[in-house]
């Protein structure tokens, strides 16, 4: 197997005031590869998740192992690009001399011609799909992505999702995608696991439910995952 | 150029307000010299490079204690965000002498310096310094949680994170700053000059009060106001011209 993260145990908490809140409570879970869909509800811990992963933060206990070798990439929920920077410079920020087959990033995200373009000047979606090139920019072995699409209309954002399912198939590396939404998750994902009470309460294989990859999902499986993320109070 | 129009017909209209002010005899010509007489002096002091000479000077003075200025505003800026230490020592420091008018100081800069460039370049980089330093301060630490995590991400050090992202960042507040103080600079410069110097618009317009000559004082005061408004233009049209983000409508 390649690159992937294998957490055990894993707790943080945030004392907000004088609160000690709890958000990720024990939580265990073994990456497989392929696009890995962590689905949960707003507020549920998902972030927390991704940033602990991504070594943004500390957790308090538990351990996160990096399996494989390579580097990480980040996919936000905004696109967070460098205003100052053309599409090219963002696509290489941070990379600095290191080599990187731009243009191929570039065909493979569709923003050929908009090489010398500053963030606004192109529309959200481009900027998202410059946020993506500059993930796959070192090559990762493993991308995280946190609700990366959440934030666009519907159009751009089924768009985005095929964009992603293509860019996967051509660079081979595992996703470890958030979202909220079970359609995104049915549509995307390999496997879902949801989130809740801080921990992967269920886990599916998806590649064999009818439905899987289509935007006319199968109701039962939606209702069984509904029921999941709505089985317990909602956190 | 329809800006420049408009400048042109307030000038016009000023200038024919002034001349028939002084075709009316209501004042001697030495409390309001007329417009022909202001013009004629203009020309000589032009001719007998007088006046490019004090214009050079000044202008000389304020390159100096901007560039001073910008340099000590943007180490203390970097001061300010990197090491919240010393600055808890400097901000009481920066912010006596930022209530202190530096024309106030003069007295004592010539005690100390003498009456050379020295005192009038303190002076002017005192002025300079305050608006320079709080905006690059701000734009330093305004910069968004959300870009910097991009750089947290990505494992930057502090360094890093500061060179690709807070300055590069913050670089539309600094030019705000820079164009606020290169405005002060030059103000300041003008009243350095009337108090300790032999040379300099300042000093033109002080020497021609001791003489009486009030027609050279009005050329003086022009000459201030369109050399300032030449500067102004000149940067605005630069970073207008360089900067491709982060410029609002008031840069045109
Ligand atoms: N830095 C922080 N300080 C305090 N509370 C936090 C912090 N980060 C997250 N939280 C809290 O943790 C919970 C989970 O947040 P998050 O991981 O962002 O959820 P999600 O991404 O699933 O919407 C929320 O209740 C949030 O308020
Ligand atoms: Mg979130």
């Amino acid at each position: 197997m390649t690159a992937g993260a294998e957490i055990a145990g894993l707790c943080k908490s945030f004392t907000v005031g004088d609160r000690v809140v709890s958000v990720l409570d024990g939580l265990d879970f073994t990456q497989r590869d392929g696009i890995t869909v962590v689905l949960g509800a707003s507020g549920c811990g998902k972030t927390t998740l991704l940033r602990l992963i991504a070594r943004m933060d500390v957790q308090d206990t538990g351990s996160i192992r990096i399996r494989g070798t390579g580097s990480i990439g980040m996919v936000f929920q905004e696109p967070r690009l460098m205003p100052w920077l053309t599409t090219v410079q963002n696509i290489r920020f941070g990379l600095g001399r290191g080599a990187c087959d731009t243009q191929r990033l570039l065909e493979l995200t569709g923003l050929t011609g908009f090489e010398k373009a500053l963030p606004h000047q192109l529309s959200g979606g481009m900027q998202h799909r410059v946020a993506l090139a500059r993930a796959l920019a070192n090559r990762p072995a493993l991308v995280l992505m946190d609700e990366p699409f959440a934030a666009l209309d519907q159009l751009t954002r089924e768009r985005m999702q095929d964009q992603l399912l293509a860019l996967q198939r051509a660079e081979g590396m595992n996703v470890l995608f958030v979202t909220h939404s079970i359609d995104e998750a049915l549509y995307v994902g390999d496997r879902i696991v949801v989130l809740t009470h801080g921990r992967i309460d269920a886990d599916h294989d998806v590649a064999h439910v009818p439905g899987q990859r289509s935007r006319a999902p199968d109701l039962e499986f939606t209702r069984l995952i509904r029921s999941t993320i709505q089985g317990e109070a909602p956190c | 150029m329809r800006r420049f129009l408009r400048g042109a017909l307030v000038a016009v209209v000023v200038v024919g307000v002034w001349w028939v002010l002084t075709e009316l005899h209501l004042w001697s010509a030495y409390v309001l010299p007329t417009p022909g007489r202001v013009w004629s002096s203009a020309v000589e002091m032009t001719m007998s490079g007088e006046l490019p000479r004090h214009v050079v000077i000044s202008f000389g003075r304020v390159l100096i204690g901007f560039a001073l200025a910008f340099g000590l505003a943007f180490a203390l800026g970097v001061v300010a965000l990197l090491l919240p230490g010393p600055d808890g020592y400097l901000a009481p420091v920066l912010s006596f002498l930022k209530n202190v008018p530096p024309l106030a100081l003069i007295p004592l800069l010539i005690l100390w310096f003498g009456i050379g460039e020295t005192a009038k370049v303190i002076v002017i980089v005192l002025t300079a310094f305050f608006p320079m330093y709080m905006s690059i301060k701000k734009g330093f630490q305004a910069c968004s949680p959300q870009l910097l995590e991009v750089g947290t991400s990505l494992h930057f050090s502090t360094a890093k994170q500061f060179v690709l992202i807070r300055l590069p960042n913050a670089v539309p507040d600094i030019l705000v700053g820079m164009r606020i103080s290169l405005g002060f600079a030059w103000r300041a410069l003008v009243g350095a000059e009337m108090i300790a110097a032999s040379s300099g618009l300042g000093y033109l317009i002080l020497d021609a009060q001791r003489m009486s000559r009030s027609d050279k004082v009005i050329v003086g005061i022009v000459t201030i106001g369109l050399v300032g408004i030449l500067c102004e233009r000149l940067f605005s049209g630069a970073v207008r011209r360089t900067m491709r983000w982060g410029i609002d409508d008031s840069w045109s």
